[in-house]
């Protein structure tokens, strides 16, 4: 009996916190819901957590839950302020919360589990629910419209630095090396 | 020439939306590198990614249960109301009929109006017969029939029809007083207490109605 709440301790420990982050951000910042609905996923999982022993199936599994969950609630009507501030907590800016905003629940929640949490393809279909065809088409299309929202929003509000991500250092070390490697020096198109 | 550089731009967003996985072409990196808008989209991808998942800290232990509201529960918790109402109704109903059935039965349910009425009828009757049919010697014969009609204590409205084929012209004026307006059995009651000589003074106006009572109970046999 012991072991098995140290288990279920345990097992909360591992995927409460980033859960409960998913939950967040999938209801744009609504603490009170996310956090019924991420205790509720853990309650669940921890009943099998020997079934969920591998820690990828299980994130998969809890977000499941969390997104299946989601689906039965009502909209509630948010401020944008209430958004901004807690996803902001997250470390999100605003103009990715505003972007996020504009998607639908399911493009949220695919970009949540492929983008932000890195999930593999197939734990993100177990996540949505749905074959690995129709995630990858649900991904492009949430990916296509964050990204209009997101570049709209900072074309507006063009802030004072654009911080540097994983992508832009990418980018700077593919421009740096095709410089270096060009004979004639660097041809901009 | 327009075309060729709007070239880079198109191409560098494909790889943005093909999830920046693959290896970016040279000149599409050099550009994206130096452009403006394309300065913008990765940064608009990035501020993704710099979301940190675990700021958020553990969830509440024990949060109260999403209210995951199945489009059925309304339903069936609107028909678990009405369906109770209704019971209480049901039961409600029964008991204000209960005291109602005892008296019609003539149950010693409560001391009102009625059941004294129906305990004058059924032992007082040929005590009252003297009273109540001061008007009518000949009505001596026929109390001894009334009581054996139970609807002696039947309320008014319901009560003529039934036995007046029954009763002869006759008893009808003997039932009519007790039974006729509530007003008129209060007087009628003192009457089997008090002396035969008090129920005169009362009962002189009641035989004036009874001949009308008696055409009707002809016409229906």
């Amino acid at each position: 009996m012991l072991a098995a709440d140290l288990l279920r301790a345990a097992f909360r420990d591992v995927h409460g916190a980033r859960l409960y982050g998913f939950a967040l951000l999938l209801t744009l910042g609504q603490r009170a819901r996310a956090g019924a609905l991420a205790a509720a996923a853990l309650d669940a999982g921890a009943a099998r957590v020997d079934a969920l022993r591998h820690p990828e199936r299980a994130a998969a599994w809890l977000r499941a839950r969390v997104v299946r969950d989601a689906r039965g609630l009502p909209n509630r009507p948010q401020s944008v302020a209430e958004r901004r501030t807690v996803l902001g907590e997250l470390g999100m800016s605003e103009a990715a919360a505003d972007a996020l905003g504009e998607l639908g629940a399911d493009e949220r929640a695919v970009l949540i589990a492929a983008v932000i949490e890195g999930l593999e393809i197939g734990d993100v279909a177990t996540v949505m629910g749905r074959e690995i065809g129709d995630v990858h088409r649900l991904l492009s299309s949430a990916r296509r419209r964050y990204l209009a929202s997101a570049s709209h929003w900072l074309r507006e509000r063009p802030p004072a630095a654009i911080p540097a991500g994983p992508i832009a250092a990418r980018v700077e070390a593919a421009a740096a090396w095709a410089v270096a490697a060009s004979p004639r020096g660097a041809q901009i198109p | 020439m327009k075309r060729r550089t709007d070239d880079p731009h198109r191409r560098f967003r494909d790889w943005l939306l093909a999830g920046a996985d693959e290896d970016l072409p040279r000149d599409v990196a050099v550009h994206a590198y130096v452009c403006a808008d394309c300065q913008l989209s990765t940064a608009a991808l990035d501020m993704l990614y710099a979301t940190d998942l675990p700021l958020a800290g553990p969830p509440p232990l024990r949060a109260a249960a999403p209210a995951v509201r199945h489009p059925m529960r309304r339903v069936a918790l609107a028909t678990g109301g009405a369906v109770a109402v209704t019971a209480v109704a049901v039961v409600a109903t029964g008991a204000l009929r209960l005291p109602t059935g005892i008296l019609l039965g003539g149950g010693s349910a409560s001391p009102s109006g009625p059941r004294t009425q129906e305990v004058l009828g059924n032992t007082g009757e040929p005590e009252a017969s003297p009273t109540s049919g001061d008007p009518t010697p000949p009505s001596s014969s026929q109390p001894s029939r009334r009581p054996a009609t139970p609807g002696a204590s039947v309320p008014p409205g319901t009560q003529a029809p039934t036995f007046i084929p029954i009763v002869t012209p006759v008893a009808t004026q003997t039932a009519r007083p007790s039974v006729s307006g509530p007003p008129r059995p209060t007087p009628a009651t003192p009457a089997p207490t008090a002396s035969p000589t008090v129920a005169p003074t009362p009962t002189p106006p009641e035989p004036t109605p009874e001949p009308t009572v008696t055409e009707t109970p002809s016409p229906l046999p």
